[in-house]
């Protein structure tokens, strides 16, 4: 009986001791994302993108030999409830938090994982997120202030366009993008015909539309979140509305997925998209497909990227060192040449903003097609090492 | 002008819906003294099962819209009457609205959780070519929302008014006791207003599902404007809900386009408060007395 008990002991040490040595070889990433409510499309494309790029990066060797793990945290799409979830991710000892993607829970939580001290990679765009001056937080895209120059550049000079209305979400995210769509057309001696607000999870937008026709604009700048921008188009389509409609997000394979045959003619410019002509991206592109059953969106490129460049940081500062690792980040080049899953090279300011190439593309039978590549917008940039 | 109209239309076509739904909890509350406060998702759950027989299965139109009202007729009629409702029915008011908040959050939740947090596209039934009168642009789902929301409301008015059925169903609103007294089985009539009121919002889910989307959380919004729609027009008359959805639906859509869209439920709220205080009955209820 002795015999018995002590082997059943020895067995349950062995499995436990394995157990804890396994957890501390791995190295968590925490999924702080919208994986309910309103921003759900965007927050689901993001955690798969990570939990993609994670299973790339395990079968590579992992981050200096180590094999990453994750942590998926429902923010509901809320503000508030994102802060206590970034806290409860915080007490997991994460490398890194992926995410969040919503700007205005980004705004919320970010201070909590800069008191940590943990690198936050996020996926919002708001000018808003790198205008507080948090040394802590890096997007994977650029923020509305590289993006919007490039887009207010592409509206004026290639679409030629003059009249032009502008409808966005009255939230962080929709503000910023406000902010400086206005401000980089008022640099080119531009404003806008309509300024319209929307509201969140918003369902019926004849009133707004009905504003957008009166006003006489040729062309309207559609910035709400994926699934308000799926709605807006079947709406527009069905009043008759005859106005180019552009945008950036308008364009992502969720809102065309929602909107269906309403997106069709819709023009945007995007930081990235499964159809572009990079074939790293296109690689990527087919694998998320398949593992996940649908096409990825740039949230999903943003977050695989992401993840990359957390790798991409380490490496390259050689230690798990996570003051490093985000001095390392700023203002600095990291070239697909050297870690492919960037998928194109990319440079990160000293407010962790990005800059890199981008696309336009126009929606034709409900697929986006890229019909011109952007370059980066600033640039040359020079590759710091950080050892 | 033009704007005028148009606005008015598109107010009068969501505010059908509002009505649609808000006859729900007028029909409910009388028959069975119910606040359904799941009437959201009583929308939602057919707008889901008309997704899955018409775009997962690809069943043909009218076969996906006759199992849709079967499925909700079932569900939320039949079994929501006979599991939570006969049950509670004996215990007050209080119960069963807390009953009512539960499913909601079980219907919402699940629809979630085990289909898909994400907003599901669904064909257009009807034309998206716009209806052009002189510069007045309308589109067919408005006019189809009017159209089918009066002749259902009509339908059902005369229902209530001319048929053996609907007086019962008006004797047991007035005094449920009185009316077991006098031989009406209450217990089927209070199934049947169920078996009505899960119809009519399959039918408000067909209508609102191909221009909203089909989402787990529309209801909550929907379900709370036809909540503003019930009590402004009067609780205890169909004709009241109608006015109260249209009343709604108008005053959103043109607070939205003359103020701006973050006031278009303050104005609904305010009329709300004006009614509840000024004329609590609502603008088109009458005044009663309690009924056990």
């Amino acid at each position: 009986m002795r015999t018995v008990i002590a082997l059943g002991v020895a067995v349950i040490a062995v499995v436990a001791i394995a157990h804890v040595g396994s957890t501390q070889d791995a190295l968590k990433l925490a999924i702080v994302a919208e994986i309910t409510g309103g921003g759900a499309p965007s927050g689901t494309m993001w955690r798969d993108g990570v939990l993609l790029a994670v299973e790339d990066i395990n079968k590579a060797g992992g981050v200096m030999g180590r094999r990453l793990e994750t942590l998926v945290m429902d923010t509901q799409s809320d503000p508030p409830t994102s802060v206590a979830v970034m806290r409860r991710a915080i007490n997991e000892r994460p490398l890194a938090i992926m995410g969040t993607v919503y700007s205005s829970s980004t705004v919320a939580n970010m201070e909590v994982a800069r008191q940590a001290g943990i690198p936050q990679i996020s996926g919002s765009e708001s000018v808003l997120v790198v205008q507080k001056g948090n040394p802590n937080i890096f997007l994977t895209s650029f923020s509305q202030q590289v993006g919007f120059a490039k887009l207010v550049k592409w509206l004026v000079e290639d679409l030629k366009a003059d009249k032009i209305a502008l409808i966005y979400v009255n939230n962080a995210f929709g503000r910023g993008g406000r902010e400086m769509f206005l401000k980089f057309l008022k640099d080119r001696g531009k404003s806008v015909v309509a300024d319209i607000s929307t509201e969140v999870q918003q369902a019926d937008f004849t009133p707004e539309l009905t504003r957008v026709r009166a006003s006489g604009a040729t062309h309207v700048m559609i910035y709400n979140h994926e699934e308000e921008n799926a709605r807006m188009m079947i709406q527009i389509r069905k009043l008759g509305i005859s106005v180019e409609t552009v945008g950036d997000n308008l364009c992502a394979q969720t809102t065309i997925e929602a909107g269906g045959e309403a997106l069709n003619g819709a023009k945007c410019h995007v930081p990235m998209t499964a159809l572009s002509p990079v074939p790293g991206m296109v690689a990527v592109g087919r694998k998320f497909q398949e593992k996940y059953g649908r096409v990825p969106d740039h949230n999903a490129f943003k977050a695989y990227i992401g993840t990359h460049l957390v790798k991409a940081a380490a490496e390259r500062v050689g230690a798990l060192d996570q003051a490093k690792i985000r001095d390392c980040l700023h203002n600095n080049l990291f070239a697909a040449a050297e870690e492919p899953g960037l998928l194109m090279d990319m440079s990160m300011d000293d407010k962790g903003d990005a800059d890199r190439s981008s696309c336009i593309v126009q929606v034709k039978n409900r697929k986006p097609e890229v019909v011109k590549v952007l370059s980066m917008l600033a640039g040359p940039y020079t590759r710091r090492t950080c050892r | 002008m033009t704007d005028f109209v148009q606005l008015l239309v598109a107010g009068i076509s969501i505010g059908s819906i509002y009505a649609l739904t808000a006859i729900g909890f007028v029909l409910l509350w009388q028959t069975s003294n119910t606040i359904n406060f799941a009437q959201g998702e009583f929308v939602v759950l057919p707008a889901f099962a008309m997704v899955l027989f018409l775009v997962v299965l690809r069943w043909p139109f009218a076969i996906a819209l006759v199992a849709t009202i079967l499925v909700s007729t079932l569900l939320l009629g039949w079994l929501v009457k006979e599991l939570l409702v006969t049950r509670l029915l004996t215990m007050g008011v209080l119960p069963l609205v807390i009953a009512t908040i539960g499913l909601s959050l079980f219907i919402r939740y699940s629809l979630q959780q085990f289909w898909t947090p994400l907003a599901l596209p669904f064909p257009p039934i009807f034309p998206r070519v716009p209806i052009r009168l002189g510069t007045i642009i309308i589109s067919w789902e408005e006019v189809m929302n009017v159209l089918l929301a009066g002749l259902v409301v009509g339908a059902l008015q005369l229902f209530i008014t001319r048929t053996r059925l609907g007086w019962a169903m008006q004797a047991v609103a007035q005094n449920r006791t009185l009316a077991a007294v006098l031989g009406i089985d209450v217990s089927r009539l209070v199934t049947l207003t169920f078996v009505l009121n899960a119809a009519l919002a399959a039918v408000a889910a067909i209508l609102i599902a191909p221009v909203y989307l089909v989402k787990y959380d529309i209801g909550i919004g929907l379900g709370l404007k036809a909540f503003y729609a019930a009590i402004i027009g009067g609780f205890n008359q169909i004709r009241g809900a109608l006015l109260g959805g249209l009343l709604v639906g108008v005053v959103e859509t043109f607070s939205a386009a003359y103020i701006s869209s973050q006031f278009r439920d303050a104005f609904a709220l305010l009329i709300l408060l004006a009614v509840l205080l000024l004329k609590p009955e609502g603008l088109w209820g009458v005044k009663e007395e309690w009924a056990s």
